[in-house]
């Protein structure tokens, strides 16, 4: 089959960072081509330079057998390369057809309402995309406002369609229509290129794998030569033992929370205790009220009814001010809008949820406060120039490690992640939770939210699940029964 | 691009002093040389430009614009703005001249600093609390603090040179410590406490933090709705400031005072590469922002352009500034 894209030794530095190294690859037309690698490989900045946000200092794309020298995003879309990103950017208050045809002619000058609604509904129903074409996008949820944002770019037809982490966001249910699509262009001859931390996926659906490792192309390998170990070995250049640390099976200290029937507007009756030295899973499907629950017990919503206690004593939640005080901490699902302030540095970040540790009397001492954000960086491997670093400079993976190090900062009594590995590769994966269970270890109790049910099975010795806005099961024994848990998880309403 | 290919340049292990003195200058580097090529422009169309006599007016011309700038630059920083500034530094500067007239200078000089610092905290607690767009609080402030200074002197003009804190007063607006106006170590002083505070303190480090994601800084624990009253605060307290400086240099408390201030104090901070979105920004550059905008208006006195003129100009400089930052931010 012939080449639509070869790439030729791309080369491309940041500052002192020498981020692509080298990489040739060739992609057939009509396959689907999946792109592996750890946080800070190089797949994002490689998809970058191919869709023109990034302009490479060497190298040579060539794309359906011509040499293309662009550096703007608009000549790589008029080739027809596209990418649906991760973080969705619709027009909240504009209906789901007006977002899939935004920009284009259909929606300048004078909107012809009847086609665009047709034309709108036709492509939803040719990808099996189950939303309705004239609800407002701010009335979707996250998931389904990922999967509009999979269908903006696919009413261009695009050629070559680089979809990078689409399920991160998405609950299984979800990910099935996704799948769906991705056979639906399958068979329109779309070529793909498929990123994901779910390695699961990546067997499942793509011809061919390409592992990334430090900025260089290790290997181009085919999907039924490849297993699981192996890829992961090429991918980290070393072995991971075991995924989740060992579970031990120690009494359940003391409760050290309570939840007594918590009602806000969104959940319902939320009742559960977590005790001193646990973590605690709660598992979910997006829009089940996981979030809506941390948002209760943070203080963060005003509680309707029942009430929070601490150590057996009630406590007043008016904000998270109050929580903290109370030795709670949430490291919040939505990195980007909630959980670290971009634009300032790593230590910046991390100093601000705990400015007791680094300050006396209002001042901060430099040293002691760079010393020890020095040595959290290490620690986790958070990969950067400096601790000076803005966040926002940072790959994914390693943002997530900063929230990770702003949890361990805090020291927190309870802490409460949400989606802890979120976008995390697997080297990185496995290190969050050997550093969660030495947290558990040494006496914090955890909650940990995640839409992974493998994460809570692997992490957590007793698990609630969440739908509609309430605690449907709590599973303690058995943990390994995904069929259960999903059975818990999906089971309307009616039945 | 040679810039990024020269730091690569530079070994691993650098000195974190002088590898931050780099981080500054990277960042601070349009003002600075704006703010030179300013100078060097000056002095070639003016002789009188670097004269003693006119750096000395200089220093002394650009102490208001300087004071009130400091709190501009912690509320511009934290996202907000405030408008009422001009109007906060007319009430400070009439109500100090009034209250000398039956108090002592010193009493009156604290009175006025708490009275207009409670403005300021009026207008955080509505902005944080009630969460309302601080364009629309300090409008309302603008017009409002405006009244109350021409409520207070009929609209004639307080004089303090017959009481009792006359000598004070007229040594803080006019005397000297050896060759260095009084005034000038006044702003010098403003400048050093906002730049400890902002660098070194804790409530520095949340107002950085508040500019770039105010969610963020809530979720971590730390009351948003406390802390978003203080940039409000310290900006009438440093317009109190600037208001009572200037009384002790024209003699009088006049209701008309600090008219077209917002204007100025907004532009220096703009000028000097803090970002109108909030998060990022320096002491040192609104330093810079604020000479550069007090050497064109020094320069163009010098060579007698009219009033009207120079509004004209510093409207279309703000505009550029605020462009040229937004490309800046976009690049980065």
């Amino acid at each position: 089959m012939k080449p639509i894209l070869e790439l030729k030794h791309i080369e491309k530095r940041f500052g002192a960072v020498h981020a692509l190294k080298d990489i040739s690859v060739e992609i057939r037309e009509g396959e689907m081509i999946a792109l592996a690698g750890e946080n800070g490989a190089g797949k994002s900045t490689l998809m970058k330079i191919l869709t023109g946000a990034y302009t490479k200092d060497s190298g040579e794309v060539w794309f359906q057998g011509e040499k293309r020298d662009y550096r703007d995003t608009v000549t790589a879309k008029k080739l027809g390369i596209a990418q649906v990103y991760q973080q969705a950017e619709l027009v909240p208050d504009l209906t789901v057809a007006e977002n899939i045809f935004l920009g284009e002619p259909l929606m300048n000058g004078v909107v012809h309402w009847k086609t665009l609604f047709e034309r709108a509904e036709a492509l939803l129903k040719e990808y099996g995309i189950p939303i309705d074409a004239r609800v407002k996008v701010k009335t979707l949820n996250v998931a389904n406002q990922q999967l509009i944002a999979v269908a903006k770019v696919l009413q261009r037809e695009p050629k070559l369609l680089i979809l990078d982490e689409p399920t991160a966001v998405l609950s299984d249910q979800e990910v099935t229509i996704l799948f769906h699509l991705i056979a639906v262009l399958k068979k329109k001859g779309t070529t793909m290129i498929y990123i994901s931390h779910r390695l699961e996926e990546l067997f499942r659906l793509c011809d061919r794998i390409a592992i990334m490792r430090d900025g260089s192309m290790i290997t181009v390998l085919d999907n039924v030569h490849l297993n699981k170990a192996d890829l992961i070995v090429h991918m980290l250049g070393r072995r991971v033992d075991a995924m989740f640390p060992e579970k031990s099976n120690d009494v359940l200290g003391e409760v050290v929370l309570e939840a007594k029937g918590v009602t806000t507007d969104k959940v319902e009756g939320i009742s559960f205790q977590l005790h001193k030295g646990e973590i605690l899973g709660v598992a979910g499907l997006v829009g089940s009220g996981r979030t809506e629950m941390v948002r209760a017990l943070y203080g963060l919503d005003k509680l309707k009814s029942g009430s929070v206690e601490i150590g057996g004593r009630p406590i007043r939640l008016r904000s998270p001010a109050d929580a903290v005080k109370h030795g709670m901490f949430l490291a919040p699902e939505d990195r980007k809008g909630e959980a670290l302030v971009l634009i300032r540095s790593i230590r910046e970040n991390v100093t601000l949820s705990n400015f007791g540790r680094m300050a006396k009397g209002g001042f901060i001492n430099d040293q002691h406060e760079r010393d020890y954000i020095e040595t959290l960086r290490t620690e986790l491997r958070i990969k950067a120039d400096t601790i000076e670093s803005p966040v926002n400079t940072l790959s994914g993976g390693n943002q997530q490690k900063v929230v990770v190090a702003k949890a361990i900062s805090a020291h927190p009594d309870i802490l409460i992640f949400d989606e802890p590995t979120q976008g995390i590769d697997v080297g990185a994966k496995s290190e969050i939770y050997a550093l969660l269970e030495n947290l558990r270890k040494a006496g914090m109790s955890i909650l940990v939210i995640s839409s992974e049910i493998e994460e809570v099975q692997g992490l957590c010795s007793r698990l609630l699940v969440m739908r509609g806005g309430r605690i449907v099961g709590e599973v303690n024994e058995n943990l390994e029964d995904s069929e259960h848990i999903l059975s818990l998880m999906y089971r309307s309403e009616t039945a | 691009m040679s810039e990024k290919v020269l730091q690569a340049d530079v070994p691993k292990r650098k000195n974190a002093a002088l590898s931050g003195m780099k981080v500054y200058f990277k960042e601070q580097a349009i003002p600075l040389i704006v703010l030179l090529m300013m100078v060097i422009i000056a002095s070639c169309i003016s002789p009188v430009f670097l004269s003693a006599p006119n750096v000395s007016n200089l220093v002394v011309q650009v102490a208001l614009n300087m004071v009130v700038a400091m709190g501009m630059f912690v509320v511009i920083l934290t996202g907000g703005i405030d408008l009422g500034v001009g109007s906060v530094v007319a009430v400070a500067g009439v109500l100090v001249a009034g209250f000398m007239r039956n108090m002592p200078v010193g009493v009156a000089i604290i009175a006025t600093m708490a009275i207009c610092t409670l403005i300021g905290c009026f207008n955080g607690l509505i902005v944080a609390r009630l969460r309302i767009a601080p364009f629309i609080v300090t409008l309302g402030m603008m017009s409002f603090a405006r009244g109350v200074a021409y409520w207070y002197t009929q609209a004639i003009p307080i004089s303090w040179t017959a009481t009792s804190g006359a000598d004070f007063m007229y040594w803080l607006g006019s005397g000297t410590i050896g060759p260095v106006p009084v005034i000038c170590l006044a702003w010098l002083l403003m400048i050093a406490a906002t730049f400890i505070f902002m660098r070194f303190t804790v409530i520095g480090r949340i107002m950085y933090s508040l500019g770039g994601n105010e969610e963020a800084v809530k979720l971590s624990g730390i009351s948003v709705a406390k802390w978003k009253v203080f940039p409000y605060a310290f900006s009438a307290f440093c317009c109190a400031l600037g208001g009572i400086l200037l009384t002790a240099r024209l003699g009088v408390g006049a209701p008309t005072s600090g008219d077209g201030l917002d204007m100025d104090a907004i532009a220096s901070v703009v000028i000097g590469g803090v970002s109108f979105a909030g998060g990022s920004g320096s002491v040192s550059g609104v330093v810079i922002g604020v000479f550069i905008l007090g050497i064109i208006n020094n320069i163009l006195d010098l060579m007698n352009v009219p009033n009207y003129p120079q509004l004209m100009l510093k409207g279309a400089i703000i505009v550029v500034a605020v462009i040229l930052s937004t490309i800046r931010d976009k690049k980065r």
